[in-house]
């Protein structure tokens, strides 16, 4: 008898499945400008819309901006039922989330406006996998096809220079602390890689992940620190217009020296360290030649 | 402005120029608008077909020439439901009425042009009429 009614109940159940009682209603749509506290542009990072901490849509940010108010436009298209009409979506990027929000109503198309803190910029999504049917019309498809969708998300340093060349090394120059010791050094090379740096007169410690900029002479970091690094720049080595890209691990913090026998060889040695892929393990040296700097022989 | 259609079991924007025969959109424009439809029939084409999914599909109606000449455009639902006789479950026009398999349809009529929500028992190929 038990299983005669789990039966019934089950032949209920798929015949309630093959259709509701009533039809799709309309989803909202949504374009617009995303906008960091601050300033600062985001590319290539996934908006997400949220009703009630659940995932309903999501959309790729181009420079600050999500679809557009053209039909041929992309739009954030959000899905709900007659029952979400009146809740509350919610927008983040990574777990950052907008000040703003939007009453969810069938139906809408709305431009909006959307806010997001400084930190935003900074948050550590760098890349995910999102399959997902495409989000325009694929009526011409009946393989039904369900179409994977990779998107790498390149986070804008506002920074760090814009033509460093690898992602990588952006993120690393990003997060270590700039240290110069001069403003000759800052204006020559240091400002060229970081527009935030901080100017010492004396030797500190080293308490977090740093670039030092500058040889011993300008540098009092760097002469403090100079016998822990393998070669030893000096006003005579490597010489003239050169210098030398090299890092070495003090109180636990990677440290990277980017210093020349002169201004020039520093120079030399922060433009080629903008156009590496990592910081190399072995010590590079480079010359500023002709108004650019080229990696040489060890001296 | 947004065109939106509904198309296996989810919403799609169509981003496309081309609107199809027998598929139904939803268009919003910002303010009162006009809109020019028109067919390109300048070579003779296999009357349109479409697939139909198991669940709701929004579809739309299109009139043949006689069609016209009996019944002012109208479609008859047992005509348009023809070449799905065995899935269709039932028929929703944007004003709420409900004609299901069960009900005398003998003389319910679509209007042209409008949109449906057709309910599928299962998956099947919707045969439309020719394009007038």
């Amino acid at each position: 008898m038990l299983k005669k009614i789990i039966l019934i109940f089950s032949f209920i159940f798929l015949i309630s499945t093959v259709y509701s009682a009533s039809a799709p209603v309309l989803p909202a749509s949504y374009y617009g400008t995303v906008n960091v506290e601050g300033g600062g542009v985001l590319n290539n990072v996934k908006l997400v819309a949220k009703i009630n901490g659940e995932v309903r849509g999501s959309i790729i940010v181009k420079d600050n901006k999500f679809g557009g108010p053209s039909y041929s436009e992309e739009k954030l298209k959000i899905d709900g039922t007659q029952e979400d009409n009146g809740k509350t979506v919610e927008f983040y990027i990574g777990n950052y989330k907008s000040k703003e929000t939007v009453i969810w109503k069938s139906g809408d198309v709305k431009e909006l406006s959307l806010t997001f803190p400084r930190n935003v910029l900074y948050c550590k999504n760098s890349s995910y996998n999102n399959t997902s049917t495409n989000n325009s019309s694929n009526e011409n498809n009946n393989n039904e096809k369900t179409a994977s969708v990779q998107t790498t998300t390149i986070i804008t340093y506002p920074d760090v220079a814009k033509d460093i060349k690898s992602e990588k090394i952006k993120e690393i120059v990003h997060n270590a602390k700039l240290i110069i010791g001069s403003e000759i050094d800052n204006n020559l090379s240091a400002k060229c890689l970081k527009n935030t740096t901080e100017l010492i007169n004396q030797p500190l410690e080293i308490t977090e992940d740093c670039i030092l900029v500058g040889g011993p002479v300008a540098n009092p970091l760097a002469k403090k620190y100079l016998y822990d690094f393998k070669i030893k720049v000096t006003n005579d080595y490597p010489g003239a217009n050169k210098g030398v890209i090299e890092k070495q691990i003090i109180n636990g913090h990677t440290v990277i020296l980017l210093a020349g026998s002169d201004r020039y060889g520093t120079k030399a040695a922060v433009e080629y360290f903008k156009t590496l892929d990592d910081i190399p393990s072995e010590p590079i040296f480079v010359e500023w030649k002709d108004g650019k700097a080229v990696k040489i022989e060890k001296p | 402005m947004e065109i939106i259609t509904y198309y296996n079991n989810s919403w799609k924007l169509h981003r496309k120029h081309d609107l199809k025969v027998l598929y139904g959109y939803y268009i919003y424009c910002k303010n009162d608008t006009t809109m020019y439809v028109s067919y390109n029939s300048s070579k003779p084409s296999v009357p349109p077909s479409r697939i139909v999914y198991k669940g709701y599909n929004l579809v739309a109606i299109n009139p043949s020439t006689n069609d016209y000449e009996n019944y002012n455009g109208k479609v008859k639902l047992s005509d348009y439901i023809l070449s799905i006789n065995n899935t269709w479950i039932q028929i929703l026009d944007a004003g709420g009425y409900i004609y299901t398999r069960n009900d005398n349809i003998s003389n319910v009529y679509l209007e042209p042009y409008n949109i449906y929500w057709l309910a599928m028992s299962n998956k099947d190929e919707l045969m439309g009429r020719n394009v007038h």
